[in-house]
């Protein structure tokens, strides 16, 4: 996907100048920068919730989108909320909810499936959004700080889950964060912008992410943070 | 088995729900109470004991469930021609503008207007028993496209964006996030605003003396200066106001399984 000379403008304030990327096909790219500086405003552009100047260019058709937030409907059970994205897929009732039975099942909320999501935890509730991400079968996932908020062992589970969602169809998948940590943990691809949306720092990490080592990693990791002050 | 916490919730919610309104309405029947006594003018404030026996005898009198049904009727028909109506124009509202700020504008003038100045213009164009349906009509409309505008636009955009990334048709985000994740809203808005239009459908049957009505009962009980019969109907009139407003709220607890 390449994103070309963007530029969003809330009022006279433009949020996004020119902003240039290319985002790498079937790999995570993670954008990482401090609050404000158009990461969330440039993934609803890829979207199209949010008018721009300049030019996206995506072979994907299939997006998906994990919220900070869950966003759930709150009417309808975790089982319906997944079921409504599949419906315009699989026009045979059967066959969409064998989907939905079988994504809760890879990410443990089978149990859960006639629940509402008000009686859910914030994790078990963000489960459920990445599960409909990717029973939907997103060809580009976009992640909206999907794990901010959540203690450090839940966190820890969810990333597990999405990765372990991911590495079924390896989608090309944006994330976007402010937890250095989260990007060393998740990417592929690595790119710091400051706080007025210019990208100051970018770096590839060629290791399989569940084999990365810490300390391997300990003079990337230092490069994002002096990126980042 | 309840265990303790679950029996302690149980009788907290008991006392909350149902002794604290008691109490409030002893409150009210013993200030009457020592008022009427105080007062000792039976034909102008009779006691409590008085009217409630005179309320028990309503149900016996010909015609009384006649006039409370067509009271009743009259209520729930404006109210359905309000809801439907204020909850489209609503929607069309956030969608256009420009229509936003017309609807703005009619129902600010529908809202200022005296309830009694609406009923007696009304009155000059159509028979009574119309009238007091379009009266309620006019009163109820305005409330709930307000209530209904400000909730359509509090919808949240996250759910809406969410729904067009995943290609959700319109009808289905119509259905979903326009009307079911709303709809707790909705029964609130309408417990209250339903109990009123019963208010203005009687101040209306009252005021053009609408035969076998709620209203026009009191209408009689006020010509023939009977002060019992006259506040046991009025008692009639609250009864009845509680009983749609809980009615209502049967509906939103079956409706809204959802909330915890």
């Amino acid at each position: 996907m390449i994103v070309k000379d963007l530029t969003v403008r809330y009022g006279e304030k433009p949020v996004l100048l020119d902003f240039s990327i290319e985002i790498e096909e079937r790999k995570i790219t993670c954008i990482l920068g401090p609050s404000g500086c158009g990461k969330t405003t440039l993934l609803n552009c890829i979207v199209g919730t949010v008018p721009y100047e300049g030019r996206i260019e995506r072979k994907e058709n299939r997006i998906g989108y994990v919220y900070q937030d869950p966003t759930l409907f709150p009417h309808l059970t975790v089982g319906k909320n997944i079921e409504l994205v599949l419906k315009k897929r699989y026009r045979d009732k059967k066959e969409r909810w064998d989907k939905v039975d079988r994504i809760l099942k890879d990410v443990g909320l089978f149990a859960e499936k006639n629940a509402y999501p008000d009686t859910l935890s914030g994790g078990m509730a963000q489960r459920v959004s990445l599960a409909r991400a990717f029973a939907y079968e997103s060809d580009l996932l976009l992640l909206d700080e999907p794990f901010k908020g959540l203690d450090i062992s839940l966190k820890k589970r969810l990333i597990d889950v999405f990765y372990d969602l991911y590495s079924k169809t390896e989608p090309t998948t944006v994330f976007v964060t402010h937890d250095v940590e989260e990007a060393i943990q998740l990417a592929d691809t690595i790119i710091v912008l400051d706080g007025t949306g210019k990208i100051v720092y970018r770096v590839s990490l060629d290791d399989a992410i569940h084999s990365r080592d810490p300390i391997k990693y300990a003079p990337i990791r230092a490069a994002v943070y002096d990126s980042i002050r | 088995m309840k265990s303790k916490k679950e029996k302690r919730e149980w009788i907290a919610g008991a006392v909350k729900n149902v002794l604290y309104p008691l109490l409030a309405l002893a409150v009210i029947i013993g200030m009457w109470a020592i008022l009427a006594a105080v007062k000792n003018k039976p034909l102008l404030l009779p006691m409590p004991s008085d009217v409630f026996e005179r309320f028990f005898l309503l149900f016996g009198e010909q015609n009384f469930w006649t006039s409370v049904f067509s009271s009743l009727g009259r209520t729930c028909l404006a109210f359905a021609l309000s809801f439907i109506p204020a909850y489209s124009l609503a929607l069309a509202a956030i969608k256009v503008q420009a229509l936003s700020k017309i609807f703005d504008t009619v129902v600010a003038v529908l809202r200022a207007a005296p309830t009694v100045a609406v009923i007696l213009i009304a009155y000059a164009f159509m028979q009574a028993r119309t009238m007091t349906v379009v009266v309620g009509v006019l009163i109820a409309l305005p409330i709930l496209y307000s209530a209904f505008s400000s909730a359509l636009r509090g919808v949240d955009k996250n759910l809406l964006s969410m729904a067009r990334t995943y290609q959700v048709s319109r009808s289905r985000i119509l259905f979903h996030a326009y009307f079911c994740s709303i709809l707790p809203f909705m029964f609130d808005i309408s417990r209250s605003t339903i109990s009123l239009t019963l208010k203005v459908v009687i101040a209306a049957e009252i005021l053009t003396l609408v035969s076998k009505s709620v209203g026009g009962a009191i209408q009689v009980a006020n010509a023939t200066f009977e002060m019992s019969y006259l506040l046991a109907w009025t008692t009639m009139a609250i009864v009845l106001s509680f009983a749609l407003e809980i009615i209502v709220a049967g509906m939103k607890k079956f409706f809204v399984r959802w909330e915890k």
